[in-house]
């Protein structure tokens, strides 16, 4: 028994479900010569990183999957020591440099030039490259982006790289220019019911129709999740029949209570109890965006179509300040407090126009 | 050969760059500063620098793609010739450590080592090759500002010696003193009818066939910038060509490639907010039953296109083109719409989260298009 | 030189000062210690704080609540005799004691000694002690004394375990040589039914494990004195709560779900990082928990101990309300009560006695060095602070009933003083106040807190003062704003804190409906603990996950943080439910995937202007954990640093 997500893991490009399209785009780039330098980007669960495993295996063999995890250290120009987790192979290296917070200059740097100076050891390898996957690029700060930038541009002939990233929006256009760009877009919810379908036969028991289709619905277009959900599924109900409830992840539930509590009352004591919620949800280390958002959609399910908008637009400006602020917990409830006043004003029909 | 090697004297070019992967860009550099395309002023007076041999210290500006580096580069090449290239030309660039420090330290030693001639190179012709050498500052704009005022003082110091070039994209972020010190040259965007014959003249030495629907689609998604162009036109070629038969291009890959998102997609989502689409030359009639679905449309709308993958700036800058340049809407709605979308920019700009701000331009574009 | 110092029947309750404690020193010259040992020196005169002349000798004399020390002694007799069915000892390997500093977890212990009968080897890291004869050149590092010490105390016995003094062994600095190797042993004096060699090591004073390479060697070390078939003797390490308490310990850094600072590790010691985290969660290891020492027990002990020193000393005991003041400031901490206590005398005694003074004007002046010295005048001027901000006085607000009738005709007074604002126009109309009664730049420049605890005391509490919800957003969209302005400015900005008090008080009602509301610390620090906790759950589950966990191959860097805290969450339950025993959950995964609903709020700890110690007896806290449970509550109260934090390496 362990996680179907990664025992179904498609290993190589002919065994992906969907995007056919992108895995032929990728063999046939894998079997030329001239292999550039990538960027995988889309939603989260979409599919990225099995596509860039499978590209690695497309372009060097097995031998790719014999993996071993290192630390290393780094030391930073203020003499700071960081640990890295790196993986790597005999012919890849994989790395997460937002791990380093503000020094992943750093670790980009020597870490690129160090792969970059050794040529690749083994002479049956297909290709002379090495490559470097850089996980969650568009973590990098600008500073890691330049410099890798130039190292890209200087080391071409010994390496290339592979970017993974949510989106495209924060990496700078001199890292985009350089880079092939591959967008892993959701699945459909047909494709995902064709992967359940799939892990349900591997595992020999049945998969009502409708099952798979509720369990694609709710999970939104990540495919991860929704094998979590299958899985989990299964634990409890093994037989799957019937109509069944797809339990929602405890914090979303959470979440949705909370809104409730929004949308019930509205006063300074309210406000403290719906604070001490949010310091739950942090303290079970929920994103703060996450909670903001799965509130807010919450609340405006629930509210009356005129104040849906003003909700949705003090999310998004509360959210940008928790970005640039420090206490998340400020900026989370400066917005609850802010749709309860909203909320309570509508109801005694004040002016809204003054909010603007 | 050597000329692409020899670009980056500083740091270890053992990387030899096989010609046939080389990027496009080096390949086709121009090698002659008449070869630059659309730069006329700046070419005229640079034609007669290389007659008098007389350079000045330079600063070029202008948006990315236009030329900057290649016109001294090319200049460079004419003057001194193949030979003497590598140790009369230093470049640096933004990436590399630029603190003041290593300005110094490089330059200082690159400028003091005093340059010795040969009247006649390998290749058989006559450079003038002038007693100086010249450093190239690739994006000195991105030098801090006590860098510039150390750079200031050095090039006073050897002037005899060696000239200066600084390319960058904004002339206001270089200090004062420095700019008076070098004669300003502006690179204008590059028109279509150049970008489109250089363009086709790389893809026939290239063996592609492209038609000009997709040439437009190049122009289009590059923005001005011919880097930019050609990059995208060698990986097009590359996909394009790794299968066998080759497949053909089609200004949809050209898109993909450029992260462009698709036309009709933006165009669909603007029809959501309620602004009618020019190509179907509606009047501006909307259907009523637009108003009612509202708020939930929108919404799915926009996870529908965060679920896509297509970055939220990139539909946010198409979207706004779509409507700013709208031939019929009111200007007080398009005012109002190009307010959020300024605001959306800065909060991308400081990372916020995507989805809520597309949803809120949605939003706010809604409001404006179907009241007032 | 040879001093001979033994450590009598009082064991020092300050143990870490060093060179209080008596040690013996084996040099290569000296004679044999035995003969030096024999009788305890006389003390001449004994200068010594009291906190080491009073320390207590027999349980009864513990300030610690009678069930924490049962607990203990349980645990010891546990680790010795094996318990009811002897089958206990192999689990009783290492025994962590935690707890703010001054809550009596070294004196316990070695009151336990005393009257259990066992002897306590101890490692010291001296650097201070030196011989001007020793010759010795120090070639060993420190941690491979450490080593050597953990060998050979867990397998020989103590040679001089017949005489009464104590040998001491402490190890030599790696910087200083000439020092000899040194571990102190203290015996029980009093006659003992066990045999001599029952002994334990005690681990008081760490090797620096904030060094990693070091912190890896400690843990294979302590993992394999657990995991050796032999019982060797239990290992008892006592750890004082550190917590840095100003914010900047944890950067907030922007969180997208992606990594970042944020998972990087604590520079601080903790349970996780002094043991490892196998060991954390390991059956051979328990954790007890100190609690700060209750108010009664305090007093009961502070009072034992001016009975103990007035009995053979002229004078008289300082007022019965300068003890309570004593201990009500001390928060606590029993050392620091006592220091305090000590200075108070003194400070009575050489003001003249009570001769020619009336007794309350020797009590009101000792006050007054008292309130100076114990950081009382702190909390009383951040209590007045917080009142003033939160409760809006304006001019013209009608007096509080509390107030007599001279202080409300004195409160008129001020309010002719202040200016009338001008009026504003009619659209802003909304924003009229009153004159504020608050001066600004008074409290600014009183006040003992910055900027950002400023806010973080004023978001604690402004529910309670707010009528409306209204006003209560007006409040922390000022907070809000002074935070993402200010951003990762530090918050010594001149211009945050007058911000963040003129727009709350421009956002209360007026008047503020007295409801006796009570004033709390931020809970906001709490948080932040918890979190870093699960945080660290987090990442032992994504280590899990990439050693192979879950799946029979190692899939490393496919799971990250943010994926496992949002998705992984109900599978983790499932399987803890169904119980699948293959494969081994980290235990840690509860703190961040379980989050059940319970209804009502969050009560907070209250500052008041006098301070309230914490509840005599209940101790839900405190109870004999194995590791792996949830974490304890970690107390992140107030302001001030804790008197012993740790230095950081580097």
């Amino acid at each position: 028994m362990s996680l179907w997500v990664d025992k179904f893991r498609p290993k190589t490009l002919d065994d992906l479900h969907y995007h056919q399209s992108l895995s032929i785009r990728l063999k046939s780039l894998a079997a030329s010569a001239d292999f550039p330098h990538m960027l995988f980007y889309g939603p989260s669960g979409a599919g990225k990183k099995t596509r860039i495993s499978c590209t690695l295996r497309q372009l060097f063999g097995s031998g790719v999957e014999k993996l071993k995890i290192d630390q290393r250290v780094f030391i930073s120009p203020s003499k700071r020591k960081l640990e890295i987790n790196v993986v790597q192979s005999n012919f890849h290296i994989e790395i997460t440099p937002s791990e380093a917070g503000n020094y992943d200059r750093v670790v980009i740097q020597d870490l690129l030039k160090e792969i970059a100076q050794t040529q690749q050891v083994d002479l049956n390898a297909k290709h002379r490259f090495k490559v470097v996957v850089i996980n969650e690029a568009d973590s990098l700060s600008r500073d890691a982006q330049a410099a890798l930038r130039r190292t890209m541009e200087k080391y071409m002939s010994n390496m290339r790289i592979i970017l993974c990233a949510n989106s495209t929006s924060r990496l700078i256009a001199p890292i985009k220019s350089r880079c092939l760009l591959m967008r892993v877009a959701a699945p459909t919810p047909e494709e995902m019911q064709n992967v359940l379908e799939h892990v349900a036969k591997k595992l020999k028991f049945d998969l009502p129709e409708e099952a798979s289709q509720q369990i694609a619905e709710d999970s939104g277009g990540n495919m991860r999740k929704a094998l979590l959900v299958f899985e989990a599924l299964k634990m409890q109900s093994p037989d799957l029949s019937g109509s069944l409830t797809i339990a929602k992840p405890d914090w979303e539930i959470y979440c949705h209570k909370v809104a409730d509590l929004i949308v019930q009352e509205q006063s300074p004591a309210r406000v403290l109890e719906v604070r001490g919620k949010l310091y739950e949800l942090l303290a079970h280390c929920i994103p703060p965006t996450i909670i903001l958002k799965t509130v807010a959609e919450r609340v405006v399910e629930r509210v009356d179509e005129a104040m849906k908008a003003d909700v949705m637009h003090w999310a998004a400006f509360y959210e940008t300040r928790m970005r640039l602020g420090n206490k998340k917990i400020y900026h989370l409830e400066a917005w609850v407090v802010k749709v309860m006043s909203l909320y309570k004003h509508f109801m005694y029909n004040f002016d809204m126009a003054d909010f603007e | 050969m050597a000329f692409f090697q020899a670009k980056s004297t500083s740091a270890t070019s053992k990387h030899f760059v096989d010609p046939a992967h080389q990027p496009w860009v080096e390949k086709y550099r121009p090698k002659t500063i008449d070869d630059v395309s659309a730069q006329e002023h700046t070419i005229a007076v640079l034609r007669k620098t290389l007659v008098s041999t007389n350079l000045p210290h330079m600063l070029f500006y202008g948006p990315p793609g236009t030329g900057k580096t290649s016109t001294i580069l090319a200049l460079a090449r004419q003057l001194f010739g193949p030979d003497n290239f590598r140790n009369r030309v230093l470049e640096l660039n933004a990436s590399d450590e630029r603190g003041i420090s290593i300005v110094r330290e490089k330059i200082k030693s690159f400028a003091r080592q005093t340059p010795r001639a040969q009247a006649v190179a390998s290749d058989g012709n006559v450079y003038p090759c002038p007693p100086y050498k010249i450093i190239i500052l690739d994006e000195a704009d991105s030098m801090t500002q006590d860098a510039q005022g150390a750079l200031r003082r050095i090039m006073e110091t050897y002037a005899r010696i060696t000239r200066f070039c600084l390319v960058c994209n904004y002339v206001t972020r270089i200090i004062e003193p420095l700019a008076s010190r070098c004669s300003k040259f502006r690179f204008t965007p590059l028109d279509s009818t150049s970008t489109s014959s250089r363009l086709s003249h790389i893809a026939s030495a290239e063996h592609i066939d492209v038609s000009s629907e997709v040439i437009s689609t190049l122009i289009e998604t590059s923005g001005g910038d011919l880097r930019r162009s050609i990059t995208y036109l060698q990986s097009a070629s590359r996909l394009s060509s790794s299968t066998n038969p080759p497949v053909p291009i089609t200004p949809h890959d050209i898109q993909e490639i450029a992260g462009v998102v698709p036309t009709a997609v933006i165009n669909d989502f603007a029809k959501t907010l309620g602004i009618s689409v020019v190509e179907d030359m509606d009047v501006d009639d909307l259907p009523t039953n637009w108003k009612l679905k509202g708020f939930n449309a929108v919404q799915k709308k926009v996870k529908g296109i965060m679920r896509e993958g297509y970055s939220a700036s990139q539909t946010l800058s198409q979207l706004h083109d779509t409507i700013i340049l709208h031939p019929t809407l009111p200007a007080r709605q398009k005012a109002k719409c190009a307010l959020a979308f300024a605001e959306a920019d800065k909060a991308l700009c400081d990372g916020a989260d995507e989805e809520l701000w597309v949803l809120e331009v949605g939003l706010r574009i809604h409001k404006a298009v179907t009241t007032s | 030189m040879h001093t001979i110092k033994s450590s009598s029947g009082s064991t020092s309750k300050a143990s870490r000062k060093k060179a209080k404690l008596k040690t013996v020193k084996l040099d290569a010259s000296s004679e044999p210690p035995n003969k030096k040992l024999r009788t305890p020196p006389v003390d001449r005169g004994d200068d010594r704080l009291w906190v080491d002349k009073y320390e207590p000798t027999i349980e009864a004399d513990l300030a610690v609540h009678k069930r924490k020390v049962e607990d203990v002694r349980r645990w010891l007799s546990e680790a010795f005799e094996g318990g009811s069915a002897g089958k206990l000892r192999k689990y009783r390997r290492i025994l962590v004691l935690t707890g703010p500093a001054g809550t009596a977890k070294t004196t316990t212990l070695r009151v336990l000694a005393r009257e259990m009968g066992f002897e306590i080897v101890e490692w010291r890291n001296s650097m201070s002690e030196r011989g001007p004869n020793d010759s010795w050149m120090d070639t060993e590092a420190l941690f491979d004394k450490f080593q050597a010490f953990l060998t050979r105390a867990s397998s020989c016995c103590n040679i001089f375990a017949a005489s009464s003094a104590i040998v001491s062994m402490q190890p030599q600095s790696h910087t200083q040589p000439k020092f000899p190797s040194q571990s102190s042993t203290s015996l029980p004096s009093t006659s003992s039914s066990r045999p001599s060699n029952c002994h334990l090591i005690l681990l008081e004073d760490l090797p620096n494990i904030l060094h990693l390479p070091t912190q890896a060697r400690f843990h294979d070390a302590l993992q394999s004195l657990c995991s050796s078939s032999e019982s060797g003797p239990p290992v008892v390490i006592i750890i004082s709560d550190s917590g840095l308490r100003g914010e900047n310990a944890y950067n907030d850094d922007t969180w997208d779900g992606a990594g970042g600072a944020r998972w990087s590790k604590k520079e601080t010691i903790d349970i996780r990082s002094l043991l490892g985290a196998d060991l954390s969660t390991s059956p051979y290891v328990t954790r007890i928990a100190f609690n700060p020492i209750a108010p009664t027990l305090m007093n009961k002990a502070l009072q034992a101990m001016l009975t103990k020193h007035f009995a053979s000393t002229s004078g008289k005991p300082p007022a019965k309300d300068v003890v309570e003041m004593i201990v009500e400031s001390s928060n606590g901490d029993i050392r620091s009560a006592a220091m305090a206590l000590e200075f108070a005398c003194v400070v009575t005694l050489t003001k003249g006695g009570g001769k020619g003074k009336t007794r309350r004007n020797a009590a009101g002046s000792a006050r007054a060095v008292l309130e100076v010295v114990t950081r009382r005048e702190q909390s009383l001027v951040l209590f007045h602070l917080m009142g003033k901000i939160l409760y809006n006085k304006r001019k013209g607000d009608p007096p509080a009933t509390h107030l007599s009738t001279r202080d409300a005709a004195k409160e008129r007074e001020l309010d002719e003083t202040l200016l009338d604002p001008s009026p504003l126009p009619n659209w802003l109309s909304e924003h009229d106040r009153k004159a504020s009664r608050v001066c600004l730049e008074t409290i600014a420049s009183d006040s003992p807190i910055d900027s950002s605890l400023l806010g973080l005391y004023i978001h604690e509490n402004y529910t309670m003062f707010c009528t409306d919800v209204d006003q209560c957003d007006g409040v922390c969209e000022g907070l809000s704003w002074v935070d993402c302005v200010g951003g990762n400015l530090p918050s010594t900005t001149p211009h945050a804190f007058p911000t963040l008090a003129l727009s709350t008080l421009h956002a209360l009602p007026t008047p503020v409906p007295r409801k006796g509301q009570k004033v709390c610390k931020p809970s906001w620090f709490d948080v932040r603990n918890k979190e870093q906790d699960a945080l660290e759950g987090v990442g032992d589950v994504v280590t899990w996950l990439g050693h192979g966990g879950a799946s029979d191959e190692r899939a490393p860097g496919r799971w990250t943080h943010a994926d496992v805290a949002l998705e992984l969450g109900g599978w983790l339950r499932a399987v803890d439910r169904t119980g699948i025993a293959q494969l081994q959950l980290p235990r840690t995964h509860r703190l961040f995937s379980s989050l059940p609903w319970c209804a009502g709020g969050v009560s907070g700890n209250v500052l008041g202007e006098d301070e309230n110690g914490e509840a005599d007896g209940v101790d839900g806290d405190g109870d004999i954990r194995v590791l792996g449970a949830l974490r304890d509550q970690k107390e992140g109260k107030g302001w001030w640093l804790e008197s012993d934090d740790i230095e950081e390496a580097e």
